[in-house]
């Protein structure tokens, strides 16, 4: 389908962020059940949005884990609807090669430092991830 | 800034150095104290001498390990956090864009010391995840 993954974000969809395991203690469920909001930091490449991938594209979760990062992902997974309710937004941003992709908008590198993203990342870490699936191997090792 | 620092003496800080030494000289003189050391220097030992020994580098994921600036401050600041007898953190991590982050978590409020890649450092505390102080160090 041509336009595959350009339909606007549904409210109740789930969607996920990877995390990486290289990362040591981004997320341990031995310190803490939420990952920390360093998970959440934008990325020089992220110039509109933080990426975040949407659960109904992929068949399961573990085919979402798939990364570059030869060392897996673990997966926050995260109700659009929580999101928007605390005014982050989640908009669509197809990829060629994924048509699940899509960003939170506003979470940017240009504006890392801003009261308000520290904020948001914090409350994207404590509050607004349901739970941390994985890890996850690499398809790839 | 006056009056954020004035309102930092006033807040419970776990992280931040104290002032008031007699709650400090106390600890140190438990088993408790010498557990948070250990576990302080243990930060150096597992963490900060890994991230020195490469720094600056970008992985497949963009994320950039701390620098050589950040690494050095952040041990500095382990050794002022370990003389002044402050409980050790929850979690220390990468903060993706060559710096590092000292996080403690007691109840709802969440603190942080982060040292950007420039080796500067700022505190934050939340509140039920809502930023209420932010000040450089």
């Amino acid at each position: 389908m041509a336009d595959a993954g350009y339909e606007p974000v549904e409210f109740e969809s789930l969607c996920y962020r990877r995390i990486p395991v290289k990362e040591k203690d981004w997320y341990d469920h031995n310190i803490s059940p939420a990952p920390t909001p360093s998970a959440f930091q934008p990325r020089r490449d992220d110039t509109t949005g933080l990426s975040v991938l949407r659960a109904k594209y992929f068949e399961d979760i573990e085919k979402a884990a798939q990364g570059k990062s030869p060392y897996g992902y673990y997966v926050a997974v995260l109700r659009v609807g929580d999101l928007r309710s605390n005014g982050i937004d989640v908009v669509p941003k197809p990829l060629e090669n994924n048509p699940g992709h899509a960003e939170i908008l506003g979470i940017t590198y240009q504006n890392k430092n801003t009261d308000q993203i520290k904020e948001w990342k914090n409350l994207l870490a404590h509050k607004l991830t349901l739970r941390v699936e994985g890890p996850f191997a690499s398809s790839t090792t | 800034m006056t009056r954020l620092n004035t309102n930092l003496t006033t807040i419970s800080d776990p992280l931040m150095p104290k002032s008031v030494t007699s709650a400090a000289d106390e600890m140190l003189a438990s088993g408790e104290a010498e557990q948070n050391r250990t576990a302080w220097l243990e930060i150096i030992d597992r963490k900060l001498i890994d991230w020195g020994r490469s720094p600056g580098l970008i992985d497949e994921d963009g994320i950039v390990s701390p620098s050589i600036k950040s690494v050095a401050e952040a041990i500095e600041l382990v050794h002022t956090m370990t003389n002044n007898g402050c409980p050790a953190p929850m979690r220390v991590v990468c903060n993706a864009d060559g710096g590092i982050v000292f996080e403690k978590q007691e109840g709802q409020f969440f603190e942080t010391i982060e040292v950007y890649e420039d080796g500067s450092k700022e505190y934050c505390l939340f509140a039920n995840s809502r930023l209420q102080h932010r000040i450089a160090l």
